[in-house]
């Protein structure tokens, strides 16, 4: 029983694992976890470029779905998941990651998207409380609740928005669409557009003080 | 005792369909770190079930190569430079660098912005605090947006552009690298590591140096013209492009907004408008002309925007009424 936990353990965290385990034909690993990351490790092992590729086409769709639940914007989201990218690529993660990739793309992905809306979000009261904040920007919640608990913050708080007021807030935030464009759509003035989207904002801002780490 | 957390469970936890003590037991199974691995692998699986919307991947995909692809030809012709120098291998290098500009023209043409930059915006009512990647630090007033490359910026120059209002605090590197703020009106401010605000907005653009030194750039008259500013300089570039430029002494009242306050050295009250309008997005009306140029100084705090409207016309002894968007101003 014991050597059987050990062995997934040494699955989940040493890589060398699964190309141990894939055999000469490349065939699927025997360790029988529903897992194809092996697949992408193993266009890492012909070239950076291929493996990229599989990573990519595999994941990006999914972080860009999970960071638009945090920042609701297409834009932002694929900006946060883009860098993420950007930083595995440049920084040749995977020749040193000894996770899965999939837990390497995810936790960046939430901690970038999560430091995102912090920014946004976050008002420092005092000019002390900035300076102390910046420096402690890197900040993280250390534990994957947090980021559960401020998803479902937001998506409540965005839940909870008048009807009207959503539905301007998410064309603009989320579809990125321009206050002219979402005036003529819904028949309203630009103005009426700002103060929908004022009053969005100015609600998450005191829907997440309590949730910042 | 241990619950057991099953793919269904952390199914219905994705999927706000658990209770407050599942949660908690789910929440308490995360911890270990084998556990959050399995728990990525089904969320993975979950959110591809559930897509928020479906992104573009091939076209990001593309558009990272054409990247990448770019900055390793430009590393080989770094190399190659050595080369150069030596005096054997000029047409090489001729023709990477042709590579280069076909790559780089091709991506002007195909290139997408979001991907070529990096935005940090900021909305009506807000300030945002940001940390660029050479470490600079900037504060974004009101209704503003600062755009940095995503692509080599810090590598040999750092440009930004900015429209809005911001204070920047520019770190000084080793290698004694251009910070350059550009904006949409011809107006540019060129620096090595120091502090200053800066504003590009509609009714004008403005520079306050709290150290250092800045080069201005503008043009005036259809000529080029450069400003060196020393600390405590102030100068504006009205709309229709009079350069002015005063001492102040006290140059930290500038960034007041950052806290939440509003400073005006002799303002008229119809500027305020302006601000008001690009920092909230309010419509500013004055019963008359008289009300319109009195004359505002001084430090005024507005945690809110209505706190602020209170406060000016308490100073000034006039009456102010906001109904939704619209401000009006009028005399007692």
């Amino acid at each position: 029983m014991l050597k059987g936990s050990e062995h997934i353990k040494k699955d989940i965290f040493n890589r060398s694992s699964y190309t141990e385990s894939v055999n000469p034909e490349g065939n699927m690993p025997a360790h029988g976890r529903e897992d194809s990351e092996w697949i992408i490790q193993k266009g890492f092992q012909e070239s950076p470029r291929a493996g990229f590729e599989l990573l990519f086409r595999r994941y990006h769709k999914v972080l860009c779905s999970h960071a638009v639940r945090f920042v609701y914007s297409k834009e932002v989201a694929e900006d946060i998941v883009s860098d993420v990218f950007c930083r595995f690529w440049k920084t040749r993660a995977y020749e040193s990651v000894n996770s899965s990739y999939r837990y390497y793309l995810f936790r960046s992905v939430r901690n970038e998207a999560y430091n995102y809306l912090k920014l946004e979000f976050h008002r420092f009261e005092n000019l002390e409380d900035t300076a102390y904040n910046i420096s402690g920007l890197s900040a993280q919640p250390d534990n994957v609740a947090q980021y559960e608990e401020v998803l479902r913050q937001v998506e409540s708080l965005v839940e909870s928005l008048p009807p009207q007021c959503r539905r301007v807030f998410l064309l603009s935030r989320f579809e990125g669409k321009k206050y002219q464009e979402i005036a003529d759509e819904l028949d309203i003035s630009i103005k009426t557009v700002e103060v929908h989207i004022g009053k969005a904002l100015e609600l998450m801002r005191r829907g997440l003080k309590n949730h910042w780490i | 005792m241990e619950r057991e957390i099953n793919k269904k469970i952390i199914f219905d936890y994705l999927g706000n369909q658990v209770s407050p003590i599942q949660r908690k037991a789910i929440e308490d199974w995360m911890l270990e770190r084998e556990n959050e691995e399995l728990y990525y692998q089904w969320l993975e699986e979950w959110e591809r079930d559930h897509l928020q919307y479906n992104s573009d991947s091939e076209r990001s995909l593309d558009h990272f190569f054409s990247l990448t692809i770019l900055q390793n030809d430009l590393y080989v012709l770094d190399n190659q430079r050595v080369d150069v120098s030596r005096g054997n291998q000029s047409t090489m290098l001729w023709r990477s660098a042709a590579a280069v500009m076909l790559i780089i023209c091709a991506m002007a043409w195909l290139g997408r912005d979001s991907f070529m930059f990096k935005s940090y915006k900021t909305g009506f009512g807000e300030v945002g605090n940001y940390i660029l990647p050479d470490s600079s630090e900037v504060k974004l007033n009101a209704n503003s947006s600062l755009r940095i490359p995503r692509w080599g910026f810090g590598n040999s120059t750092r440009e930004v552009f900015l429209s809005g209002e911001a204070a920047f605090s520019v770190k000084h590197l080793n290698d004694h690298q251009r910070f350059v703020v550009k904006t949409l009106e011809d107006f540019e401010v060129e620096v090595f590591g120091t502090e200053f605000i800066m504003s590009a907005r509609k009714y004008g653009s403005r520079v306050i140096l709290t150290s250092g030194k800045v080069n201005l750039k503008y043009h005036e008259k259809e000529e080029r013209r450069e400003l060196e500013m020393m600390p405590g300089d102030l100068v504006t570039l009205s709309k229709n492009r009079e350069i002015n430029i005063r001492k102040t002494e006290t140059p930290e009242n500038y960034t007041e907004w950052e806290v939440g306050r509003f400073y005006f050295e002799e303002t008229q009250l119809d500027e305020i408008g302006y601000l008001l309008q690009e920092n909230y997005g309010l419509e500013v009306e004055f019963s008359s002309k008289e009300v319109a140029e009195r004359v505002l100084m001084g430090s005024f705090k507005g945690q809110t925007v209505d706190d602020l409207l209170i406060s000016i016309a308490e100073v000034l002894d006039i009456s102010v009424i906001r109904k939704g968007d619209k401000v009006i101003f009028s005399g007692k």
